[in-house]
């Protein structure tokens, strides 16, 4: 590609970044915020925390705090309806990836209206969107800077990708603190995502050098501070760089898009409750293998990247220590290893394998790939 | 294989949204703005339309005013209307006018003509026109002004179709619904202006004809508030009093006594009020009728005042002439059936005389009977002289004689009332040309004028002075005839008014108001006047000029 874009939002890191959201708003001429999140962030107290920035700075607000895992079209709506019924001017979103893609969506459907659904795809969005501040308090989804939401069709029980430009919020706020109350197991999980995104960036077909250095340095930092975060909630240097981390995964999978893993997942995901991380995880080295042959040296590279002595090897050689790498990462800090452990049917395989072929994900996977083959690495990673 | 590349790479520009961006308020607000200004625009040009109508602004002015705004928000060049009238549809106006191809005027022909079939199907019709086609006439038209597309739009008022906008384009535009609704809604507003305009010209016409009506009467109208006030008048009334009118008060105007303002009267009333009255000189008949609202209640008078000063004069001798026509010939008779009798007396007694010495106090007696028998003789003379008034015939007279007949007549009569005539006659006085019976009414209209002036009132010696006399004035000769007494006078108010027919001060069944009225007009007749000086408390005198004989 000769011609490139890179796109991102105003971004505030840094502990504490989290007390300025109410300011932020204010700065983007909000009177009156929709907070959208779920119930583990309000029990974790981090929904006070936004409330009483917004106080401070005198900003009206309303809370929509219903939102579960792989946010569903219904609570978009009824997000929308709450934006409308309060006459608010923007949206607050503060949790993991469910609770931004959730505002996103509510955002499209606050001012271009209609259904969810009819947003599915790419640049469906016709009207600007209301401003929009987001603070992502799992290091993982990276939706706080992507142009992305994704939001299950719970009637074709489907996940449904929305692209648009406008979807990229205003102000991502991203405050490593946040992660501090997350389980080793969300820690674990949400940070192989942020490998997956990572790589998937790395690799893709749309990856352009400003990309490849956001996903260098996210999956470098990964390898250096996931295991230690898993392992302490209060090791701030881990917590700090997995927020990093997290944050130039989502740079560079926002603008160099994903792959099959994603493809598959979003299959997964729109069928199961499941944790996207940890099917992530499953699939990621799977589909890695897979891909090898497409680009040996850019699968070499992310040896490199995660520290590994490469020299005298070959691209391919390297390659495979990558994916071995991967492996041994996923065992060591414990996320599940096969899709049949966390409840996945095997008589759904040949389904989500049709649907992972159809995902935008799919596009920008750097080997060609046909629903047979997806099916092949559904049933080695099942 | 090439193609599917493509895609992929096609894909994949659009998910990394190379050719996208986010979108912006701000673009959006501009869109909104633009689309705010256009509706704005649109509001002000149908405002405009309402607006010019009130202010009776012209059509071609109108339309002018719709273009200019128009061609703001749309490309519009050209705007030409064409009215029903009577079956027909015509050319009434077209601008910009150096756009005209058919004259103003022009009836278009019902086959063949885009315009007709607007009205026949009274739906807008958008025409884009073509280089070389002649399917409808209006078409040369607009390849002679290069219109390139047309949208002709019916105006229709309470449901009837009253002609045809056609709004021209000299480029192929494109109207989306918003803009057609507009279209129609201007046309809409236009068409309850193009009505609304006929209507007002049709009252106002109405209007005016009933304004000429109301000027062109030749009585006196006035249009009085309850207050008496002045609201409108005729030019008969601007004429006789002369100036501005408006606001003043009608019983000043008039002369007349507020508290006999027949604007009160109507107030107590309800009724219609008649009335003659005297101003300056002239007698007026005025009639006052309540104007009342839809409610019934007077909010306004209307008053007729008509100037009948001439025609009572006319019915004045009329009358006088008649009454002396009727005493003419009653003298006549009464004198022919008197003077039978009365020679005989007078022949008797003449006879008897002569058989008496005049010592003999028989003869005195006889002598007195003869005397008596002679001045009845005289009286039924001058009776018959006076009343033959059949015949106006002018003549040279002279007015001393018209003074001794009248003396004759009544001289006896008055000085039994102790009143002096002095008879002051200049025996050379110049000839008159005219009727010496109607210059004796005069005289004797003035003569018992001046009895009755002294009849009343208790004064030492009661004169009365006839004097007649020849004068220059004014380079002219006239003949002056003087009555004066020293009588209670003539109160000025009424000075005004004594020449007036039916005027009188005297009680009832004395006077009839004609006397000084018909000797004006025999005056007049004669090329004279009567003038009069008085003071009241001393006597009045009047004074008869007539121009002496050419």
């Amino acid at each position: 590609m000769n011609i490139h874009k890179f796109v991102m939002p105003e971004v505030i890191f840094g502990n504490g970044s989290i007390h300025q959201v109410g300011e932020s708003c204010l700065r983007l001429g909000a009177t009156n915020v929709l907070i959208v999140s779920d119930p583990g962030v309000t029990e974790a107290g981090w929904l006070d925390v936004v409330i009483k920035s917004c106080r401070q700075v005198g900003l009206k607000y309303t809370t929509f705090c219903d939102v579960t895992i792989n946010p569903k079209d219904e609570e978009v709506k009824k997000g929308c309806e709450a934006y409308l019924e309060n006459e608010c001017d923007a949206i607050i979103g503060i949790g993991g990836g469910s609770s931004i893609d959730a505002a996103k969506a509510v955002a499209i459907l606050a001012t271009n209206g209609g259904q969810i659904h009819e947003y599915e795809g790419v640049d469906k969005i016709q009207l600007p969107l209301p401003p929009q501040v987001m603070v992502p308090t799992t290091a993982g989804s990276g939706s706080e800077v992507s142009q992305f939401s994704v939001i299950v069709n719970t009637k074709e029980k489907k996940k449904m990708t929305i692209i648009s430009r406008s979807l990229i919020p205003d102000i991502a706020i991203i405050d490593p603190e946040t992660l501090s109350t997350k389980s080793a197991h969300l820690t674990a999980s949400t940070g192989l995502d942020v490998l997956t995104h990572g790589i998937e960036a790395y690799v893709s077909l749309a990856a352009t050098p400003l990309t490849d250095v956001q996903a260098q340095n996210a999956i470098s930092l990964v390898g250096k501070y996931l295991r230690p975060s898993v392992a302490s909630k209060i090791n701030q240097e881990a917590k700090t760089n997995m927020a990093m981390a997290s944050l130039q995964a989502g740079l560079a999978f926002s603008n160099a898009i994903l792959g099959a893993v994603h493809a598959m997942s979003h299959a997964v995901g729109g069928r199961y409750p499941l944790l996207h991380g940890d099917i992530n995880s499953i699939l990621l080295p799977h589909v890695m293998e897979f891909n090898l042959l497409a680009n040996p040296k850019k699968f070499a590279d992310i040896a490199c990247f995660l520290g590994m002595d490469t020299r005298g090897m070959s691209y391919m050689e390297a390659g495979r220590k990558t994916i071995e790498y991967v492996k041994q990462l996923a065992e060591d800090i414990g996320v599940p290893q096969r899709l049949s452990d966390i409840g996945v049917k095997q008589e759904e395989i040949r389904k989500m394998s049709l649907v992972a072929f159809h995902d935008a994900c799919m596009i920008t996977n750097p080997r060609d790939i046909t629903v047979e083959e997806i099916e092949g690495i559904f049933r080695k990673a099942w | 294989m090439v193609n599917k590349m493509n895609d992929r790479q096609q894909l994949i520009s659009l998910l990394t949204g190379v050719q996208s961006s986010k979108k912006s308020y701000y673009t959006e607000l501009k869109k909104m703005v633009i689309e705010l200004k256009k509706k704005n625009m649109q509001l002000e040009i149908i405002n405009d339309i309402t607006k010019s109508f009130n202010i009776d602004m012209s059509m071609d002015e109108m339309l002018k005013n719709s273009i200019d705004k128009l061609k703001t928000i749309f490309p519009v060049e050209r705007i030409s209307l064409s009215l029903c009238e009577n079956h027909k549809l015509v050319l009434t106006n077209v601008y910009p006018a150096h756009s005209l191809y058919f004259p103003i005027g022009f009836v278009l022909p019902k086959e063949r003509s885009l315009y007709w079939q607007v009205i026949q199907s009274l739906e807008k019709i958008f025409y884009q026109i073509e280089e070389d086609e002649d399917l409808y006439v209006e078409v040369a038209v607009y390849n002679a002004l290069g219109i390139r597309s047309v949208l002709l739009i019916p105006l229709i008022s309470k449901g009837k179709v009253i002609g045809v906008l056609s709004i021209g384009s000299k480029e192929k535009v494109v109207y989306d619904e918003d803009d057609l609704s507009f279209f129609q809604q201007f046309c809409d507003q236009l068409a309850v202006c193009i009505e609304n305009a006929r209507l007002y010209n049709e009252v106002l016409t109405s209007k005016k004809e009933w304004e000429e009506t109301f000027r062109a009467v030749s009585e006196m109208i006035f249009l009085i508030d309850l207050e008496g006030n002045v609201l409108r008048y005729n030019d008969a009334a601007n004429e006789f009093f002369q100036g501005d009118l408006y606001k003043k008060d009608i019983c000043k105007l008039l002369s007349i006594n507020p508290k006999e303002s027949p604007i009160v009267e109507i107030l107590e009333t309800k009724k219609p009020v008649h009335r003659r009255i005297h101003i300056q000189q002239r007698v007026c008949e005025l009639r006052s009728y309540p104007v009342l609202n839809e409610k019934q209640n007077m909010y306004a008078v209307i008053m007729y005042l008509n100037d009948i000063t001439e025609k009572l004069q006319i019915e004045a001798q009329l009358v006088q002439s008649g009454k002396l026509a009727a005493i003419g010939e009653m003298a006549a008779g009464i004198a022919h059936e008197l003077n039978n009798p009365l020679t005989a007396i007078l022949g008797n007694a003449q006879l008897l005389l002569r058989s008496f010495s005049k010592d003999d106090r028989i003869y005195k007696l006889l002598f007195d009977i003869y005397s008596c028998g002679k001045r009845c003789k005289t009286i039924i003379q001058n009776l018959l002289t006076f009343s033959r008034q059949d015949e106006y015939r002018f003549e040279d007279c002279s007015i001393n004689d018209a003074v001794e007949q009248v003396l004759g007549l009544i001289g006896d009569q008055i000085c039994k009332q102790n009143i002096i005539i002095q008879k002051r006659l200049d025996v050379s006085i110049e000839l008159i040309e005219g009727n010496v019976q109607q210059i004796s009414q005069i005289v004797l209209n003035l003569l018992i004028n001046a009895k009755d002036a002294l009849e009343e009132i208790d004064i030492p010696e009661k004169i009365i002075v006839i004097e007649t006399k020849s004068i220059v004035e004014a380079g002219e000769h006239w003949v002056v005839l003087s009555v004066r007494d020293n009588g209670k006078g003539i109160e000025e108010q009424y000075l005004q008014e004594i020449f007036n027919p039916f005027f009188t001060t005297k009680r009832p069944g004395k006077g009839t108001g004609l006397g000084l009225s018909v000797s004006l007009g025999i005056a007049e007749a004669h090329g004279g006047t009567i003038e009069v000086v008085s003071e009241l408390g001393k006597g009045s005198e009047f004074i008869l000029k007539l121009p002496k004989k050419k």
